[in-house]
């Protein structure tokens, strides 16, 4: 009597063990992909997104910053202004009476691409980073042809309510001669 | 039939759909506890739930949750274990699809920078390498050469060797001797055994034996492969 009502029971309660064994599996599933998201270095991201984005700001900002239509130099000056801040923004707001008064005598235009550009260094913290690029200018003269004038530069970028914006824009020298 | 007089009316119905013998081994309700008493030795093989004899020899074991639970049907005795294991496998399927996510956009990927050591060597092996095949002397081409055969591989060693080869034939006549330095180096992108990298190169150019040198200045577009634990440059383009 007792035999049979042993391997009964055992029968009966098959289903229910079959479930609970699937819980543990969906539990394994759920703390595996539960750990693997959590491992996901947030900072590692958040940097790397931060330089993807001083890098594509920068470039953007370089190439304003070497580009003017000599047809609409207030225009062309506002971006500057724009593309700049700290003391590059004031140092080009000091000179852009200058600025306006050679561009509109000579009417040059420049056309600036940024061919590559690299970040060098980047402080998320502080909100500051610093390119590297390499620049292809087309000017063209009012009667004259276009030329092509090739420049690097290294820059130095802020981070501003608006985006990574340039505080120095210099050229990198030659050495060795 | 007895069953009416003992089972409930639910448990009736049950006993239609699935009469002994005919049912499956997960219909067998895993309530067995409350049966045992009541199946009685001749109901071995039949469902528990759908015993036509539910006599109960020993009515005493039987409590009053026994019979309610009898009423439901074994799909709806798993259900509760079935429910928490399809919210935990969608849990854990939308953690997954969103780490990937995370973990797959194209700036996670890129580790440059973002791993200061990695970045660092690759930037040093690269300036290491421009330095040494950019440097040569019309005395000593094939130091340069050799270096290059180590240095370079793929398509950027085809194209020095193209361009080598010309140095070669000139250098002597013009006593020609180069050197370079690299001004600025960033890595655009370090991933895998993968980098892209920009490099502000100067170099000073002496023709004739040393009066009077020019300097150049040179932005060249690299791409570089980890090999063998050490980076070597796979393609050179002027930027």
């Amino acid at each position: 009597m007792t035999e049979p009502e042993t391997t009964r029971r055992a029968r009966a309660r098959r289903p229910r063990r079959r479930a609970w064994a699937l819980v543990l599996v969906a539990v394994g599933f759920a703390a595996w992909s539960g750990w693997s998201y959590l491992r996901i270095d947030r900072d590692a991201l958040d940097y790397a997104q931060a330089r993807d984005e001083a890098l594509a700001d920068g470039r953007r900002r370089v190439m304003e910053l070497n580009s003017m239509d000599g047809g609409r130099i207030d225009e062309g000056l506002r971006r500057w202004l724009d593309a700049s801040t700290g003391l590059l923004h004031d140092e080009l707001r000091r000179t852009s009476g200058e600025s306006r008064r050679r561009l509109q005598s000579s009417r040059t235009s420049a056309e600036g691409t940024v061919t590559d550009a690299a970040v060098t260094a980047l402080d998320t913290r502080a909100g500051t980073a610093q390119i590297i690029a390499s620049v292809q200018i087309k000017v063209t003269p009012r009667n004259g042809k276009p030329s092509t004038e090739r420049r690097r530069y290294e820059a130095g970028l802020l981070h501003t309510s608006t985006g990574w914006k340039l505080r120095s824009l210099t050229a990198v020298p030659v050495r060795g001669a | 039939m007895g069953t009416e007089r003992t089972t409930p009316v639910g448990a009736g119905a049950r006993t239609e759909d699935h009469p002994a013998g005919t049912a499956t081994a997960t219909d067998r309700s895993p309530e067995a506890d409350a049966m045992a008493g009541a199946a009685g030795p001749t109901a071995e093989k039949a469902p528990v739930g759908g015993d036509p004899n539910p006599v109960p020899a020993r009515p005493g074991r039987r409590r009053p949750a026994g019979r309610l639970r009898q009423v439901r049907g074994p799909l709806r005795q798993v259900r509760g274990p079935l429910v928490i294991a399809l919210a935990l496998t969608l849990l854990g399927g939308a953690g997954m699809v969103r780490a990937e996510q995370l973990r797959g956009s194209p700036s996670a990927a890129n580790r440059a920078l973002v791993d200061t050591d990695a970045t660092a060597r690759v930037g040093g092996d690269v300036s290491d390498a421009l330095t040494k095949i950019f440097t040569y002397s019309h005395e000593n081409t094939a130091a340069t050469e050799r270096a290059a055969r180590d240095l370079l591989a793929g398509n950027a060693y085809r194209q020095y060797s193209a361009l080598f080869s010309q140095v070669k034939r000139q250098a002597p006549a013009q006593r020609l001797t180069v050197t370079t330095s690299v001004a600025r180096v960033g890595v655009t992108r370090l991933s895998g055994g993968t980098a892209r990298l920009l490099v502000f190169m100067d170099q000073r150019i002496t023709r004739g034996g040393g009066n009077g040198a020019s300097v150049a200045a040179a932005q060249l577009s690299v791409t570089a492969r980890l090999q063998d634990g050490h980076w070597r440059i796979v393609d050179i383009r002027s930027s």
